[in-house]
């Protein structure tokens, strides 16, 4: 059987060898991450290996945060993906790092600006990029 | 062996889950290797190259936007088998880029 079409139980077995550690640079650019609880993980079947990964944080003051890992930021339609494979998760405005207490509105890709991800050079073989959602349940 | 052709890729007909998700069509060529394309929303992705399958393991990647073909290659990532560098990357400033059909068939 492809990997595309492995039944749900084994897909998630294996997104779940991805860390859920927040990386340190992502830490420091939204503090209220620092010690938050993992809630869930939630990403895409497709591709059968993941580009990105939405993982779900409720930070020491009870708010839910999707901390997202993607190799090209493009909230409208990530975001657009979360919603169809996730039912139980909205997604909203996004925290601009390093002053999280500003809110960024998800736009067209063109009409944003890029001050809402950070960059991780570091991380496995290509730049990975990280931006944060507010989330409801 | 994996070959998603002998599973109805080869008419490119995406496939949809029972759940109403739409992942995608295989049998395309990309530069040459095997592609997946999945449409959605206003964007075309395209996974290429990838171990055993077209978007397995160290998969190159393709995202473009613009027009009901993706007239505009907003990131190309190479697969892993030729070293996995990102070669566009529109970082929110460029706005036209390659022409997505120049290489997909």
């Amino acid at each position: 059987m492809c990997p595309g079409l492995l039944p749900p139980n084994l897909y998630e077995a294996r997104i779940m060898n991805v860390p859920t550690t927040i990386p340190l640079i992502a830490l420091r650019a939204w503090p209220s991450l620092v010690g938050a609880k993992f809630i869930e993980r939630v990403t895409t079947p497709v591709p059968a290996n993941p580009d990105t990964i939405f993982d779900i944080y409720e930070t020491k003051t009870g708010q839910l945060l999707t901390f997202v890992r993607t190799d090209y930021a493009d909230p409208r339609d990530e975001i657009a993906e979360f919603h169809t494979v996730s039912r139980r998760y909205r997604a909203g405005d996004l925290l601009k790092p390093h002053n999280e207490t500003m809110t960024i509105t998800v736009q067209e890709h063109d009409e944003m600006e890029g001050d809402f991800f950070i960059t991780d050079e570091s991380a496995a073989y290509f730049k990975v990029y990280y931006y944060v959602a507010k989330t409801v349940q | 062996m994996c070959n998603p052709r002998a599973q109805g890729g080869s008419s490119r007909r995406n496939q949809v889950t029972s759940a109403g998700y739409d992942s995608g069509s295989y049998g395309h060529i990309f530069d040459g290797k095997p592609a997946k394309v999945k449409k959605s929303g206003g964007t075309i992705h395209v996974f290429y190259g990838g171990e055993g399958i077209a978007d397995g393991p160290g998969h190159g990647h393709v995202k473009a936007t613009g027009g009901p073909s993706g007239e505009n290659i907003v990131l190309w990532r190479l697969p892993a088998s030729e070293g996995g560098r990102t070669i566009v990357s529109n970082s929110m400033d460029e706005k036209y880029g390659n022409d997505l059909n120049d290489y997909l068939s």
